[in-house]
């Protein structure tokens, strides 16, 4: 945690300063205490650096229009089209960070949500992610594997996509990916 | 070193000798991110932005060096003109110009250490990705029209069809969120 800043500026007025939604006086008064205040600064940063990461940063699921987005962006991506019960080997693509695992022929015409569960080949639970975005119509749950998520998890992995309705669950498809090419392997 | 005012520090590079390395290296631990902040907002772009902070501290210890930094004491307000000037140059010139290239390689370029942490450590990046997936769709949106795509309200509105002063109320509450969500754990539910 860091020290308020003693000069009263609001969350809000950092991220507006960010954002660019700030007066010319209102900007200027800012940048000032940017470079006087040290507490100032360091509040500042963490702002800045949410605002600065949020660009680079990519939620683990995704959906379609996000990928549509970043594709446009021109990410380099490897796309990984899985149907349920599927084992495979997956890699990320040369340079790129991004290997996109297609999570495919669901039946969530009538799910109120998604989640999605990560576990160790074993079945050892590894995350879980609640309501994540899907593609109703598709039968599709997007998941963007990051490279650096090696770091945090085992190369083999095995999703749970899990329908919601009302007061309903159920796990409804498993996939299980080897990330081949996590730590170097 | 680090507990000495920002004017000492300018005071020992200016004088050059023992401290000097280390007084350079504080001080561009105390101002790269500052700069670096000022260059997010004014060019819009984390890379502009780690351009712009770096030229920033190499025209500034370079300043420093020659002795032409009339007043230390107050080394924040020179340093902000700096930022002031390079983002100038930068905007009108939409990129590096020649002659700012040509005439920076005329001095020989300081020595200047790696970028400080981010404030959450090396693994930001991570974390940050992961408190997004909690955000809402809506949320995760006006987030990446805000800082990836750099559009401000009144356009972010007009594409989403709601008022300005909506996309504001999501991005606050959604920058809220990630912060909190980074402060604390940043890991998955």
């Amino acid at each position: 945690m860091t020290t308020p800043c003693p000069h009263g500026v609001s969350p809000e007025s950092w991220i507006d300063f960010f954002a660019g939604d700030l007066d010319e006086e209102t900007g200027q008064r800012l940048e000032e205490l940017l470079f006087e205040c040290p507490q100032c600064a360091a509040e500042a940063e963490r702002w800045g650096a949410i605002a600065g990461s949020s660009a680079e940063a990519i939620p683990p699921v995704i959906a379609t229009d996000t990928l549509r987005a970043l594709q446009t962006r021109g990410e380099t991506i490897t796309e990984n089209a899985m149907q349920p019960g599927e084992s495979r080997r997956a890699f990320f693509p040369d340079g790129g960070r991004l290997l996109i695992h297609r999570l495919q022929g669901l039946d969530l015409g009538s799910a109120d949500s998604v989640n999605l569960a990560l576990s160790t080949s074993e079945g050892a639970p590894l995350a879980r992610f609640e309501d994540v975005p899907f593609d109703r119509d598709a039968g599709e749950v997007i998941v963007a594997c990051q490279r650096h998520f090696g770091e945090s998890f085992p190369p083999e992995i095995r999703f749970e996509v899990e329908r919601c309705r009302v007061d309903q669950r159920e796990v409804v498809a498993e996939y299980q990916v080897d990330h081949a090419d996590w730590h170097g392997s | 070193m680090e507990h000495s005012s920002d004017a000492d520090l300018a005071r020992n590079v200016q004088t050059g000798g023992a401290q000097a390395d280390f007084a350079e290296a504080e001080i561009c631990r105390r101002f790269w991110q500052r700069a670096r902040l000022y260059g997010l907002r004014h060019l819009r772009g984390v890379t502009e932005a780690e351009d712009l902070a770096q030229r920033v501290m190499e025209v500034t210890l370079r300043a420093l060096r020659s002795g032409r930094v009339d007043d230390v004491e107050r080394l924040d307000r020179y340093v902000l003109g700096v930022c002031r000037n390079v983002a100038h140059e930068l905007r009108r010139s939409g990129q590096r110009t020649k002659q700012t290239a040509q005439r920076l390689a005329r001095e020989p370029a300081p020595e200047m250490g790696p970028p400080p942490e981010p404030p959450w450590g090396t693994e930001s990046l991570e974390r940050l990705a992961l408190c997004l997936y909690r955000l809402s769709q809506r949320e995760q949106r006006v987030v990446q029209m805000s800082f990836y795509e750099w559009e401000t309200s009144a356009q972010i509105a007009e594409r989403l069809g709601v008022e300005p002063g909506n996309v504001r109320v999501v991005r606050h509450r959604a920058l809220r969120k990630l912060r909190e969500c980074m402060d604390h754990s940043g890991g998955p539910t």
